[in-house]
């Protein structure tokens, strides 16, 4: 069976969102910043007339981020939820073989496992997997806000 | 007569949507017999709901609820006739049934399929109702009680053996539709098939008869020598058939004289379409899918949204005033319209509220009265779905804590029975709630030195409606049952939370050994509001108007502070001030002209300083139902005519946040 992922790069490494979860790619749109959110939350946005809270992916995955004027919104809708992950640049659509993804090894990307649904070899590359539902979970989320 | 797999799917939610107006139906009129135990209508009423659900139940193939409906029919079924006074053992016994039923609905609603019910908990509920009534009725046959009432029963009821012989005779009564042409017609043929696989003993009306009445909805029957199955067999599908029943004829009840008089046709039988128009307010309405009324609502902010984006417009380009005009006055009566759609009755919520009372009731051992005010008073559903909870919590309370044990009662000279109430009524654009009853009180001497323990005021002496309305303080009323008004591990805060997130208030007033009373206030609705636009650094705020007591300007030379706290003399008032951009992180405002928002909190005011007052406008809210603990802060945000999102303040909730890390000292 195959399966389409959207890829993009984030700092080094490519990483990919199954296509069934994306609803559409967006330049970046103006902002409103929503007072005391986790950092990662950056504002919510005005899409066609739904507010959408739009989160930095890379911080979110606690990598490195400073602003860009090149990135772009990937609209994330899981159940009733539509979210914004922000990223850096382009993205591409690849079509994996199901078995070639394997479950992530527990030290090879330096971001949360728990972010991670499985990696998978594309051109030479490691694509690694994002589990959206996890990193879009208000469980988790809150978790954080508790803690931080 | 079941209808196929496909075509049931599709009546399932109409299903649902009935099979709990007739669970209430029965619910409320169990209450009214509760009452009055010889309140005959009372008893029919159940009877009609009970008997069209099995109705219903039985058409949708769910045998689970139609047996049930069955036993419970067949017990009231004996009260009506006999004129037996209804016990309360007989009252907890249906309302078990109840129970089950909407355990039943409860399955439905969440899978789409039945609870499969165990055979047991058939026998079960069928001896619990069986019990009472065999033990004081001596059975007595008339025909005219035969005539008067049905006793419909289903092949699989208690009454058919299991064994295949043709055991003594049946009787046996045939529905036919209303929409049966000629029905005299079809009894004749009911009659011959049954003739051609047993015997038929004798008919009311009689056979010789049959031709010559002018109408006909009920043909009964005594047939031997056939099993209930061949007689399904015969009438199952049977065309103009509504229903039937079957029952083992007794011994003594021998068939009717043939000289019988013909019934009086359709005057007594209830049929089950009819009993359903009876039960219903009839008021010429049509069901709408909810989804589709918050389409329509959605789109309607959007015009409202258009609409202020062009009344901005129009400001500078005269020509169009008029039309921008118009178009503003025909998009508010549209609003208006789609909001007064979405109100619905408290009703809904207050409806399951006397069960619950007098369980609640029942279980501690109290006498309570509960009385029920304005029901009718409409909410958008939106804050109905909400606001059952807070009620629930509060109505307990009242009893638990509230209400006293009969003996201390009397001895404090009031009536035996206490009495809790719920009264609902509109004022302005707001609804009040109030829970009242007249047991105790809150215990101020246990407030007043809890209250000291957790510091929640410094010295200052508190007016008593301010100690009062501690115990919605987080924290408060867990750990002890401190203020007699607690103690179910959750607090009054969180009622106090809930209902705040409905952009509402709550308050207690509350008289020793008189009762308390704990009031809510609701805003009508939650979809558009009137907002003030505040500018606050570079950014935009919505403060909701409700909150709102006056604007105004002040220098900033002229603040002063009072301990820690920044306050400024207003009409020779101090006012507390609370900075927006600190509060929210935004930008500091220059030194110089500030804007003050005077809003309520608590018993007095508080002044937030914001750096410039925009516009006061109709918002909007969109939820984002998305993390809602850190959006707290917010009632949820809005959309503005130039199309960003501005983020609406919850006044309750940051000001609350305020009060415990002590910047406001009251």
């Amino acid at each position: 069976m195959n399966r389409q992922f959207v890829v993009f790069p984030l700092a080094d490494e490519l990483y990919g969102i199954d296509i069934q979860q994306v609803m559409r790619i967006e330049k970046m749109l103006p902002l409103t910043r929503v007072p005391n959110a986790p950092p990662f939350v950056i504002g919510v946005c005005n899409l066609r007339g739904r507010v959408v809270p739009v989160i930095d992916l890379k911080r979110r995955l606690a990598l490195p981020s400073r602003p860009n004027e090149n990135a772009k919104i990937i609209i994330s809708s899981i159940g009733s939820k539509v979210v914004g992950m922000t990223i850096d640049s382009t993205v591409d659509v690849s079509t994996i073989q199901t078995e070639e993804i394997e479950p992530s090894p527990a030290l090879v990307t330096g971001i949360d496992t728990q972010f991670i649904q499985g990696v998978a070899k594309l051109s030479n590359r490691l694509l690694i997997i994002l589990d959206v539902e996890r990193i879009l979970s208000v469980d988790q989320l809150n978790v954080l806000n508790d803690m931080g | 007569m079941t209808v196929d797999n496909q075509e049931l799917s599709a009546y399932l939610p109409l299903f649902i949507e009935e099979s709990k107006e007739y669970i209430q139906q029965i619910s409320d009129n169990l209450l009214r017999l509760e009452r009055e135990a010889r309140d005959a209508e009372a008893i029919n009423e159940v009877f009609r709901a009970v008997h069209t659900l099995k109705g219903m139940a039985a058409t949708m193939g769910y045998s689970e609820i139609s047996q049930l409906a069955h036993e419970a029919e067949n017990l009231l079924d004996e009260i009506r006739h006999n004129s037996i006074e209804i016990s309360p053992a007989m009252i907890t016994g249906f309302f078990h049934v109840v129970d089950e039923f909407e355990n039943q609905v409860g399955h439905l609603v969440e899978t789409g399929e039945p609870l499969p019910m165990p055979r047991q908990k058939i026998e079960e509920i069928r001896a619990f109702l069986s019990r009472p009534v065999r033990e004081e009725v001596s059975p007595q046959e008339g025909e005219g009680e035969e005539i008067e009432g049905e006793e419909p029963d289903t092949p699989e009821g208690q009454d058919a053996p299991a064994e295949p012989s043709p055991p003594g005779a049946y009787k046996l009564e045939v529905f036919f539709t209303s929409d049966c042409l000629l029905p005299q017609a079809r009894a004749l043929i009911v009659c011959n098939q049954l003739a051609s696989v047993g015997t038929l003993l004798s008919t009311n009306p009689s056979q010789e008869d049959l031709p010559d009445l002018a109408a006909l909805d009920k043909l009964q029957c005594w047939v031997r020598d056939i099993r209930p199955d061949q007689v399904r067999a015969l009438l199952e599908g049977g065309v103009e058939i509504d229903y039937y029943t079957i029952e083992l004829a007794e011994d003594e009840e021998s068939p009717p004289a043939a000289d019988s008089p013909a019934q009086d046709p359709g005057a007594e039988v209830p049929d089950p379409a009819d009993s359903r128009h009876e039960a219903q307010v009839f008021r010429p309405s049509i069901r709408v899918d909810t989804e589709k009324l918050d389409q329509l609502l959605n789109l309607v902010s959007e015009l409202v949204i258009n609409k202020t984006a062009l009344q901005q417009g129009a400001a500078a380009y005269p020509p169009l005033t008029e039309g921008v005009e118009h178009l503003h006055r025909l998009t508010s009566e549209l609003q208006s319209i789609v909001m007064k759609m979405r109100m619905i009755p408290l009703e809904t919520v207050f409806n399951r509220f006397p069960r619950m009372i007098r369980d609640t009731a029942m279980s501690l051992n109290k006498l309570v009265n509960f009385e029920i005010e304005g029901a009718e008073t409409e909410l958008d559903r939106t804050i109905i779905d909400d606001i059952a909870d807070p009620l629930v919590h509060l109505l307990r309370n009242a009893i638990d804590h509230g209400i006293e044990p009969v003996e201390q009662r009397l001895q404090k000279g009031k009536p035996r029975t206490g009495t809790v109430s719920l009264k609902a009524y509109q004022t302005g654009n707001q609804v009040i709630i109030e829970v009242s009853d007249d047991g105790r009180g809150l215990d101020l001497g246990h407030i007043q030195s809890k209250a000291r323990e957790l510091r929640l005021f410094t010295g200052l002496e508190a007016d008593q409606a301010e100690l009062q309305n501690l115990i919605f303080t987080p924290g408060f009323s867990t750990a002890e049952n401190v203020t007699d008004l607690s103690g179910r591990g959750v607090g009054l805060d969180v009622v106090k939370n809930s209902i705040e997130s409905l952009g509402g208030a709550i308050e207690v007033l509350s008289q020793p050994d008189a009762g308390a009373m704990f009031r809510i206030s609701l805003p009508l609705t939650l979809a558009i509001i009137q907002g003030l636009l505040v500018k606050c650094g570079a950014e935009h705020y919505a403060v909701p108007l409700t909150y709102v007591e006056e604007t105004g300007f002040f220098y900033s030379d002229e603040i002063r502070t009072i301990g820690q706290q920044e306050i400024i003399m207003l009409r020779g008032k101090v006012l507390p001030l609370v900075f927006l951009s600190k509060l929210l992180g935004a930008e500091e405002a220059e030194p110089g002209e500030l804007s003050l928002v005077v809003v309520r909190y608590g018993q007095g005011q508080v002044g937030i300083v914001v750096d410039d007052l925009v516009a006061q406008q109709d918002i909007v809210i969109k939820n984002l139902n998305w993390g809602e603990r850190f959006f707290r802060s917010f009632l949820g945000c809005s959309i503005l005519g130039d199309g960003s999102v501005v983020m609406i303040l919850d006044i309750s909730v940051i000001l609350s946040g305020l009060k415990l890390r002590g910047v406001i000292n009251e």
